[in-house]
Formats: structure tokens, sequence, C-alpha cells
């Protein structure tokens, strides 16, 4: 019986959005292939994604999404008998509904984000700091624990709504994620789920909750360090009732993107090659890529239209009230440097082992840093290599940590 | 920056102090007097030094590697009142290293306008864009903020009120974007919809 209800509801859901996402204009966007051997998997795993544009998945590979011009469709969800997205526009966007009884796009007010359905048919995404919920009884606008924050990727959990909640920016972390936590909403009121540490540089970000069969809520935390270059960590927690704790770690950047049948994960994985999502599903041999495009997360290969700019001028005239320095017309030079230390003796010793590297064949200097230098601090020493003009330092940079290994997290292109 | 001992070829030592001596004679000759410092220094708008700019997010990888890559944070300079505390330094990847470290903090200096820059200065930080599954393009090394604090994401236009309380106008943005000196940045105040006066980038389309 229940397996009828599905297959109803699955070929409602085809009909609904084939007629709904069916009709206007192509987005003009570059292609970016599925893998060959993939084949029609994406329908078989019984969820719906944007690739190239359109909706796929649900066997609604030939339909096309109803987007304004400029616009790109992205974080969909599905119930049995509809779908619901992001109609991601330059400016305010659109939550597009499409049900039983129609398809209907609702204009918002600001950045929206990942509506997701309940049991029972209602709505929610978040929109700027707040959420919206939408249900039979009409829909409500409830203002976000942080002001000035986002609230994103909500999960109905019973008659509770369980959000990830973005903090606002500060002075020292002026724009982009630093800080999100789990947020309960019950009875009206925001309670607190988690406590991810994050600070000026360390921070943590919840990404793609989606409730699991046995009701508990999965979602991916990614944890990294501003400042170094080297790829956050991803693993996968577990909310059940109010307490949360980490499953497993996850190999590298990954994203929930629902489950199938069977309840086995399914994962957003990005191919950077292609700029496609992947979507891979979990079997005791590891991941098998089962379709292509992103289910709740963003679209590689469109931009976002609010960050489609004009290459305008940085201003009109009247700003030029400094003096052009000539030209020498000499190509510029880039140089390696490796510091800081706080004594000259310090950087002395560096500079023989750097010197030995090199045998002599490329100049070496001891700096210190004084007013108006532009690379080393007043009072620090350093130790700079100048390199020829042909070169942008970069490849030597490389090399030289290779060579110095201890020193490879202290040394940088400048230009002296 | 004073250089203490030398190891190696000291041509370009000797052609520094050459050079300084006839600017000084030339000057004099002409008849221009000038009390100002002797201002040597290398800008260079050679496409060696102001690269192809990438659009979108395929030229973006290309250019830069991938997302919070090593030495995505491999270049430096140092700048006045990068944070509020004062001068520090800021990152970002040695591909725009020649430009932003050569032209852009040289033009800044030489000008004599480093208190038109106000904090927050930063450039390499590997973040997402709020709330999304994209990457910052300052986690390439891509992007610089400058003035942060009196220029937040939202706001329409560009305050140029530097660190000592003088108006410096679109100095700043000319700098790093303008037709003039032109080093190619694109300035996020240009983004109509969601305007972001403190932001710089070295790509466009994303």
């Amino acid at each position: 019986m229940r397996t009828r209800s599905l297959i109803v509801a699955a070929v409602c859901g085809v009909t609904i959005l084939g007629w709904a996402l069916g009709r206007g204009s192509d987005p003009a966007v570059a292609a970016h292939e599925c893998p060959a051997d993939v084949g029609q998997a994406d329908g078989n795993a019984g969820i719906a994604a944007v690739q190239n544009g359109r909706l796929v998945g649900i066997a609604t590979a030939s339909a096309q999404p109803a987007l304004e011009a400029n616009a790109v469709a992205r974080q969909v969800a599905t119930n049995g008998g509809g779908a619901a997205y992001v109609q991601d526009r330059r400016g305010a966007d659109a939550i597009v509904l499409s049900t039983p009884d129609g398809s209907r796009i609702l204009l918002q007010s600001g950045e929206a984000y990942h509506p997701s359905w309940s049991v029972h048919g209602a709505v929610a995404w978040g929109v700027d700091d707040r959420l919206v919920v939408r249900s039979t009884a009409g829909e409500r606008t409830i203002a976000g624990p942080e002001p000035g924050g986002i609230v994103f990727a909500p999960v109905f959990v019973g008659r509770d709504v369980v959000a990830a909640v973005s903090a606002a920016p500060t002075t020292a972390v002026p724009e982009d994620e630093w800080s999100d936590d789990l947020w309960l909403l019950r009875g009206g009121r925001w309670h607190r789920l988690t406590a991810f540490a994050a600070g000026t540089d360390r921070w943590t970000a919840i990404r793609t909750p989606f409730v699991a069969a046995d009701g508990s809520v999965e979602f991916v935390v990614v944890r990294g360090r501003g400042s170094q270059d080297r790829p956050p960590s991803f693993s996968l927690w577990r909310l059940r009732g109010m307490s949360v704790h980490r499953i497993m770690p996850l190999g590298g950047e990954r994203y929930l993107a629902g489950y199938e049948g069977d309840g086995e994960r399914l994962w957003n994985v990005p191919d950077r090659e292609t700029e496609t999502w992947l979507i891979q599903r979990d079997t005791p041999d590891g991941l098998q890529t089962v379709g292509c495009g992103a289910v709740a997360v963003d679209p590689m290969d469109v931009p976002d239209p609010d960050r489609i700019g004009h290459a305008a001028p940085a201003s009109a005239a009247g700003s030029n009230e400094r003096t052009a320095p000539a030209d020498p017309g000499d190509p510029m030079e880039a140089a390696l440097l490796i510091g800081d230390f706080p004594s000259q003796v310090a950087a002395d010793v560096v500079a023989q082992q750097v010197t030995a590297t090199y045998a002599g064949s490329m100049p070496v200097d001891v700096v210190q840093g004084g007013k108006g230098s532009t690379i080393v601090q007043p009072d620090r020493w350093a130790v700079v290599v100048r390199l020829p003009a042909t070169t942008d330092g970069s490849a030597e940079l490389s090399a030289l940590q290779a060579t110095l290994p201890d020193y490879a997290d202290h040394m940088w292109v400048v230009v002296p | 920056m004073r250089i203490l001992r030398t190891r190696g070829r000291s041509v370009r030592a000797c052609a520094l102090v050459v050079a300084a001596v006839c600017a000084f004679a030339t000057a004099h000759a002409a008849g221009v007097a000038s009390a100002s410092p002797i201002d040597i220094w290398v800008h260079d708008h050679s496409s060696d030094v102001i690269k192809p700019r990438p659009d979108g997010l395929s030229e973006i990888q290309s250019t830069f590697g991938p997302v919070c890559g090593d030495n995505s944070n491999g270049a430096r300079s140092y700048w006045p009142s990068q944070d509020s505390s004062g001068p520090g330094y800021v990152y970002y990847d040695p591909y725009i290293g020649k430009n932003v470290g050569g032209n852009i903090r040289g033009h800044v200096q030489f000008d004599h306008k480093d208190d038109a820059v106000r904090w927050l200065v930063g450039g390499y930080n590997c973040r997402y864009i709020s709330g999304t599954t994209s990457w910052s393009l300052h986690a390439w090394g891509a992007a610089i903020d400058t003035n942060s604090a009196t220029n937040p994401v939202g706001q329409d236009h560009w305050n140029g009120v530097g660190s000592d309380g003088k108006k410096y106008g679109t100095y700043l943005p000319d700098v790093w974007a303008g037709p003039y000196p032109g080093h190619k940045f694109f300035w996020g105040l240009n983004w109509p919809n969601k305007p972001d006066p403190m932001h710089f980038q070295y790509a466009t389309g994303y």
C-alpha cells in the first residue's frame, strides 16, 4: 500500500513538475555534462536537483524551470506531491511552490534560502534573518534569533522547526561565514541547540540538514581557519531530540542530498573540474555516483545573479588629486621573504641556509623593517631572496618551501 | 626597510644609487625645487604584472588553483591601519602579488596617502559566502577588503574618510579599480543589488 502511494505520489510529482517547470525561457548557462556512465540513475534516486540551470531527477529531465531572465534555480526540496525551490534573482528572490493545486511564485523581500517541506505539506524557508512558515493556516514570518544574521536550511521536526543560523558580520569578520549554529523554533520561541567554536580566525559552518528516516536530523559541519591555506574539515553530525553528536568525519568536501528509499544517504560531491555536483550514495564499497545536480547546495555552473555587476569606473572625475608617480619603465621584480625574526642574529642564521640552498647564485639580503617598509614590520628582520623580473615568484616559493620545510609557513612573495 | 647585509650581487643596489643621484641632478638642472623624498619605485602596468583577470568559476579555478589551496596566501604586503590596533600584513595569491604588493601598495605609499587606509584591510580568508556552499573569492586569495568598518556590505556608497579623519573621496577605489591608474580589480560596489563597497576582487562573474 505504501509502495503504491509512493508511486502515485511520484507520478503526480513528475506531472506537476513537468507542467510547472516546463515553461519559461532557457537560462543562458554553460553546458556541464554529467558523466556518461551515470545514465538515468538520478531518476532512480528519487530526488530533484538543479543541473545546467534545469531541474533534473524524478524523470523531469525534459522539464525547464520557469525562470525570469538572469534568475537561477537553486536549493530544491521535494515531497511526494510537490516541489519547492529558490528562484535566485537580482535583488530580492522568489520561492517557487509546485503542488497538485498548481504552481505559485512567492516574491520575497530579500535573499531566500532552502525551502523545506513538512510531512503535512507546510513549507518553511529563510529570508535574510527571518524564517517564513507557510501552511494551510496561512503564512507567518518569524524573526530569527540573530538580528543581522542569516536563517537558512530549516527542516521540520514534528511540529517544530530546526534551522541553521549564521551570525551577523562583525568588525573582525566583516563579510562571509564565521559562526553557524542550529536553533529550534518551538512554540514561537527560539532555543539554541549547538554552540560550535568560532572566532576571528576559527570558523564553523553548518550545511544541508536533512531529516532521516528515524526522525533525527543529520547535517554536515565544516570547520576551518580563515588564515590557513589548507581545506577545512568536514564531518557528519546528528541531532536527536535536543542532543547533538558527531557521527563520522568525511574524507573531503561533500554535503547531504537526502536519502534513498532504503535509507541510504545521498551526497552532493563537487566535481570542480566540470563544475558539476555529483549525486553519490553510500554503498559498502564506498561512494557510488548515481546522478548529477545540486540539491541543497548552490550550483557551480552559474553565477549568483547578485554578483553579476557592471564594470563601471570607480569614480567620476575629481578624485585624481594626487600626483602620478613617474614610471621608470623597469619591469617589477618580486622576491621571496622568510620572516619575521625578532633579531638580526636569527635572520643571519637563516640567511646562511638560504644562501647555501642557492649555492650563491641568488642575491640574499637580510633586511630590517622600518618606517615606510611595505614588506616587513618595524623592528623585525627578514631574509629576502631577490628574483628575476620574469617571474611572479609562485614557483620559486613552492620550490624553496620544499627545500626548507621548517620555514615553509614563514615564506611569502613580496615586492621589495 | 634597511638592508643590513647583502650576499650575492649588489648590482641592483648600485643601480638604485646611481638612479637616485641622476634623478636628483636632473631635477636641479631643470630648476625643479622639490623637498619630497626621492620616490624611486617601480610601478609596472604591463601584462606581466596586471595579468588577465579571470571571469567565472572555471577561469578562477584554473587561475588561482583549488580553494583554500597551498600558497593561496603566499604573497603579502604591510599596510597601515590594517586592523583596529594599527598596521599589519595583508595576504593574497602570488598571481596578484606584484599588482597588489608593488603597484597598489606603492601607489598609496608614494602618493603619501597611507592615511586614506582605514581598518579593516584583509585579503586571503578561507571561508564560505554566508549561508551557501559557494566559496568566497577571499578563499582563493583573489580579493581584498579595505576600509571595511566604514564600508560594510549593503552600503550603497563609498565612505572615503581615512584613519586620520580626513576625507579622501574615492582615492582608494580609484587605485584598486578605477580607470586611472587602473589596476583592474572589480569593485563590489558595482554589484547593483547587493553592493559591497569594501570589496575588491581580481575576478568577475562570481
